[in-house]
């Protein structure tokens, strides 16, 4: 801390998470935590109001060593600062805001699928959907591929994935001709490929990434993995008030059926003869799409609970409150399962 | 409806669209102003009657009339397809002619709605940086000792007086791209060694004394309120004048701030004055806490305070675009 500075403070997007043994700092901007005591995330609390001298009263002086040398750490590897105006560097606002009716949507496919795409497509566009995200799990035809890209191309979709099974006929100048003319579409995951490979395309148009992991149904999804952790802004508030896993999308499983995520068994009707614009306001759908970590048992005691997102489909239990059952974290030992 | 000059490829004024449906109110986006246009239909009579410029859409028939606000976010693509060969002279200067002429148009529509609310102003987007400075001044804003000069020994003076200088453009340079490279005119440190390698005389440089500073901020004025940033970039040298120098894997931190009651109240004298309802603000914050003023960009971006400060600024932009206009 310099001299002359009577505060300390975190950056207002280096935030403290408590957790039923430890603490984390997220740090939005970089995409990085920290473990923290208990003991420093009371006295984070404390900062913006107090001056540092204040504080280690609070404490009776015990702790003074090891605030300064604390403090000192954090400014050192940049999570804080010091300053004498602490009321000119305000906290970040948590709200979480949205144009969209719904922000994503999932497309499951299998070869026997029949949809009539142009339909779907322009729902999506009237309830301003952002992304797009295209699953098969068998083979299906090109045309199909083809169909989604020119229907996508001038829609509200800025952001449109492919994961998809792999075929001789799914080969890189497959995809470098439909992205060359849908810019939108970002990336292509093959599974059940031959070798486990990443490929550019030229001219910036994205990668293909080949796995030879074999998908087989919508059941492969749902790990809770400290790899798949993010930590920044946008996930990190949306957590603060909505399920980040479910809210705002929607999906139709392979038999048209519409349902939050395709993995969940509930479903609202079918695309056949539901309008998804009638969906928007079901009490229900709203519902799980408001299940935030603080509902949730043990997550609301975990120190990751807004850089991790949750699973509502694989769960430790018949309660829609439970954990997901593929994670093995255990916030009130902080131990790892495996 | 609301008429939304932009670029193809602004992904803000996307976000704003996108508000606007959401509110249920009807735009349109113009991207290019080109002398043989598909797209729109330019129509002006000087009649004895009254003089009358007319814009229409082809496909989507509307009127001036149907106008109800206007935002200039930027400066529409001027030019049309063109291809010319840059080596020729004529045709660089046929090319030159065609876009002086489109931008007249561009200008002509804008006078055109002058009597309808506005967000931004074309006739205001290169206000130069001395004229700034000046208002500044009026408003009393501190800013940096500033030169312009063309003369070494002036410049010399300049450097002994204040021992540390920059320079900076004098207007808006353009990014040079030369083999993979950008070669960008962004603030540096002038040293006394380069200074003597000049000749007595050469092209005008701005040069204004280097502000040993404790952050930097950003702000975004609109129509009375600051959504303002601070750029803690100080801890790392390459961004140590200039926080656009960035460093991909030591970003500079940034965070929301809230200018002081008093300098907001200045800005905002200042901004009234030159007209400008939006715009983002340059100011660095030095060692002992003061607020010195270094520009305005009319047309900056937003987009970079935005999502770091969790601001919503496209919504708030769409909230005010809206204010005077009632639904469909």
């Amino acid at each position: 801390m310099k001299k002359t500075h009577n505060y300390f403070l975190l950056f207002s997007n280096c935030i403290p998470v408590k957790g039923a043994q430890r603490s984390i700092i997220c740090d939005l901007q970089l995409n990085r935590y920290r473990f923290i005591p208990t003991l420093l995330y009371d006295i984070l609390q404390l900062t913006r109001n107090k001056k540092v001298t204040e504080i280690k009263k609070i404490y009776n002086n015990q702790y003074n060593k090891g605030i300064d040398e604390f403090f000192k750490l954090l400014i050192d590897e940049e999570w804080g600062f010091s300053t004498n105006t602490p009321e000119h560097l305000p906290e970040l606002d948590l709200k979480w805001e949205t144009s969209s009716e719904i922000t994503n949507f999932i497309i499951d496919i299998n070869k026997d699928s029949d949809f009539n795409y142009k339909e779907i497509i322009s729902q999506l566009n009237e309830l301003r959907c952002e992304a797009l995200q295209v699953r098969s799990y068998e083979i299906i035809n090109t045309e199909i591929i083809i169909k989604i890209a020119e229907l996508t191309s001038g829609s509200t979709m800025h952001n449109i994935e492919f994961i998809l099974k792999y075929y001789s006929e799914l080969t890189n100048d497959f995809f470098e001709k439909i992205i060359r003319k849908n810019k939108r579409i970002r990336n292509i995951y093959l599974h059940t490929a031959i070798e486990e490979k990443k490929e550019a395309l030229p001219n910036n148009l994205g990668n293909i990434y080949y796995s030879i992991q074999k998908i087989e149904s919508e059941s492969h999804c749902g790990i809770i993995h400290s790899g798949f952790f993010s930590s920044n802004i946008e996930l990190f508030t949306e957590s603060q008030h909505y399920n980040n896993c479910l809210n705002k999308k929607l999906s139709i499983d392979i038999n048209g059926d519409i349902k939050i995520c395709p993995s969940l068994k509930k479903s609202y009707g079918n695309i056949n003869d539901t309008p998804l614009k009638s969906l928007i306001n079901n009490d229900e759908i709203k519902k799980m799409w408001g299940i935030d970590k603080s509902q949730i048992d043990v997550c609301k005691d975990c120190e990751f609970r807004y850089i991790c997102t949750d699973c509502r489909a694989f769960l430790t239990d018949e309660n829609i409150l439970s954990k997901p059952i593929k994670c093995n974290y255990d916030p009130y030992t902080a131990q790892w399962k495996n | 409806m609301i008429l939304i000059f932009s670029e193809e490829f602004d992904a803000s004024t996307n976000i704003v669209l996108s508000w606007l449906l959401y509110y249920d109110v009807k735009s349109e986006r113009v991207n290019r102003i080109s002398a043989s246009n598909e797209v729109y239909s330019f129509y002006y009579n000087n009649s004895k009657r009254s003089s009358n410029l007319n814009f229409r859409k082809k496909t989507n028939n509307y009127t001036i009339d149907d106008i109800k606000t206007v935002w200039y976010r930027r400066r529409p693509d001027l030019i049309n397809n063109i291809s010319i060969n840059k080596n020729k002279r004529l045709e660089k200067d046929i090319v030159e002619n065609i876009t002086n002429e489109c931008y007249a148009i561009y200008i002509s529509y804008a006078g055109k709605f002058d009597n309808i609310p506005s967000l931004g102003n074309p006739r205001l987007e290169n206000i130069s940086k001395t004229y700034q400075l000046n208002h500044a001044i009026k408003h009393k804003l501190p800013i940096p000792p500033t030169i312009i000069t063309n003369n070494k020994n002036n410049l010399l003076a300049f450097k002994k007086r204040y021992k540390k200088i920059i320079i900076k453009p004098i207007q808006n340079l353009p990014h040079h791209f030369i083999q993979g490279k950008v070669y960008a005119p962004y603030t540096t440190i002038l040293s006394k060694k380069t200074i003597t390698h000049l000749n007595n005389n050469f092209h005008p440089c701005l040069a204004q004394k280097y502000i040993d500073k404790d952050f930097e901020v950003r702000s975004f004025y609109l129509d009375g309120k600051f959504f303002s940033m601070a750029i803690f970039s100080q801890s790392d040298k390459q961004t140590q004048f200039d926080f656009r120098n960035y460093n991909e894997t030591h970003p500079s931190r940034r965070v929301p701030y809230k200018l002081p009651e008093y300098v907001e109240k200045k800005l905002k004298s200042f901004m009234v004055d030159l007209g400008l309802n939006s715009g983002s603000i340059d100011i660095i914050v030095n060692k002992k806490g003061r607020h010195i003023f270094l520009e305005v960009n009319p047309c900056g971006q937003f987009g970079m305070v935005s999502y770091p400060c969790n601001y919503y600024l496209e919504h708030e932009i769409a909230k005010y675009l809206i204010k005077n206009h009632e639904k469909k």
